[in-house]
């Protein structure tokens, strides 16, 4: 009987420590709905999980945050944000080519911000390496360090983006 | 040079279609949100609850969810949309959703489980996927996983009972009382047997 509950202990301590991603990923997903910004897109995969979250602001429509689990706990962590200007003039389509279009190859990166524009969608991708286990201390997760990493970084992408919404 | 003098009532009619179009592919686009903001909610939910995400999978039809505290108890929820996402299943039938429920406690003789674990065979054929693929409601079936014992049971949901799909907001209140709803009776059930 004491060996099944060490055997059980042990094998709940091991998950506890290989699943830190998964721990982090939940909280971002809390984090996010609690900001307003609900879960509209979920995978999860053996070391990897993404969750898209719908922003609808006054720039942004969503935001894509991605866990993909390297080794030693590293990993990278990935977040796109979304412009959709929902284009239905013709001579807002003929800006658009004209201006955005145009620049697009002056404008991939923009710091450490990857910029890539579709037709209605723009895209802006920062990737930070992390050590994503970090966030985890004494078995929680600490939310307020991950939320105020979150919210920074949505911040700057907005701020990058600002320029290529259509009012 | 171009001679081309645009007539501005059919640009006009041109911007509506696009913008009428916009509005049909908004209502499909958010159509097929439902189940995953349902899935953000039970994160959520769970979180709240003191519990912590273990593990997390989809495989193209159904999201799986591991969440456990710890004092090693562990909720399973696994929701399958296959049927919600399409667009016409759910405008005409519901946004339903094969929604599976379970329970693991960890007990600390093997014997036991491993002979609970037995009667999953004569749950399975309670009418497993008898109708269109969806196990019959409220089975309750006994799994081991090393020393744990599972308990899960298939629910039949339609998610617009907790998310709108209006302003996407959820009744997490209301979803969370229902799935404590199930997993006491999975609780009931798996400690009955276990007794």
């Amino acid at each position: 009987m004491a060996l099944l509950k060490f055997f059980t202990d042990l094998s709940q301590a091991v998950q506890e420590f290989t699943s830190k991603d998964e721990m982090v990923f939940g909280e971002i997903v809390r984090i996010m709905e609690k900001e307003g910004y609900p879960c509209i897109g979920f995978h999860a995969a053996p070391g990897y999980q993404s969750g898209r979250f719908l922003i609808e602001g006054p720039v942004l429509f969503a935001l894509t945050v991605t866990l993909d689990k390297k080794i030693a706990g590293a990993g990278l962590m990935n977040m796109t944000a979304e412009v959709r200007n929902k284009l239905a003039d013709p001579d807002d389509m003929i800006a658009m080519f004209k201006t955005d279009f145009s620049n697009l190859v002056k404008i991939p990166l923009l710091g450490q911000i990857k910029v890539n524009h579709e037709y209605n969608t723009i895209y802006a991708k920062s990737s930070t390496v992390k050590s994503i286990s970090s966030y985890v201390e004494s078995k929680v997760v600490n939310a307020d360090r991950l939320k105020g990493d979150l919210l920074e970084i949505l911040s700057k992408l907005e701020e990058t983006l600002k320029r290529f919404k259509k009012v | 040079m171009s001679t081309f003098v645009p007539n501005q009532e059919l640009e006009d009619r041109f911007i509506k279609l696009v913008e009428e179009s916009w509005r049909r592919y908004d209502d499909m686009e958010r159509n097929s949100w439902l189940d995953d903001v349902f899935v953000g909610s039970i994160i959520t939910c769970h979180l709240d609850n003191g519990m912590f995400l273990l593990n997390a999978g989809s495989d193209g039809s159904s999201h799986y969810l591991l969440f456990s505290n710890h004092n090693r108890d562990r909720n399973i929820v696994r929701v399958d949309h296959t049927h919600g996402e399409d667009y016409l299943f759910s405008k005409t039938v519901g946004h339903l959703a094969s929604v599976t429920l379970g329970v693991g406690r960890a007990y600390p003789e093997f014997k036991k489980i491993a002979r609970a674990a037995r009667s999953e065979i004569q749950s399975e054929m309670a009418g497993e996927g008898r109708v269109a693929g969806m196990a019959d409601p409220g089975v309750m079936k006994i799994d081991q996983d090393g020393g744990i014992a599972t308990c899960e049971t298939s629910l039949l949901l339609d998610l617009q009972d907790y998310v709108s799909q209006e302003t996407l907001k959820v009744d997490r209140d209301k979803l969370w009382t229902h799935f404590q709803a199930t997993y006491q009776s999975l609780e009931k059930y798996l400690a009955g047997i276990m007794a």
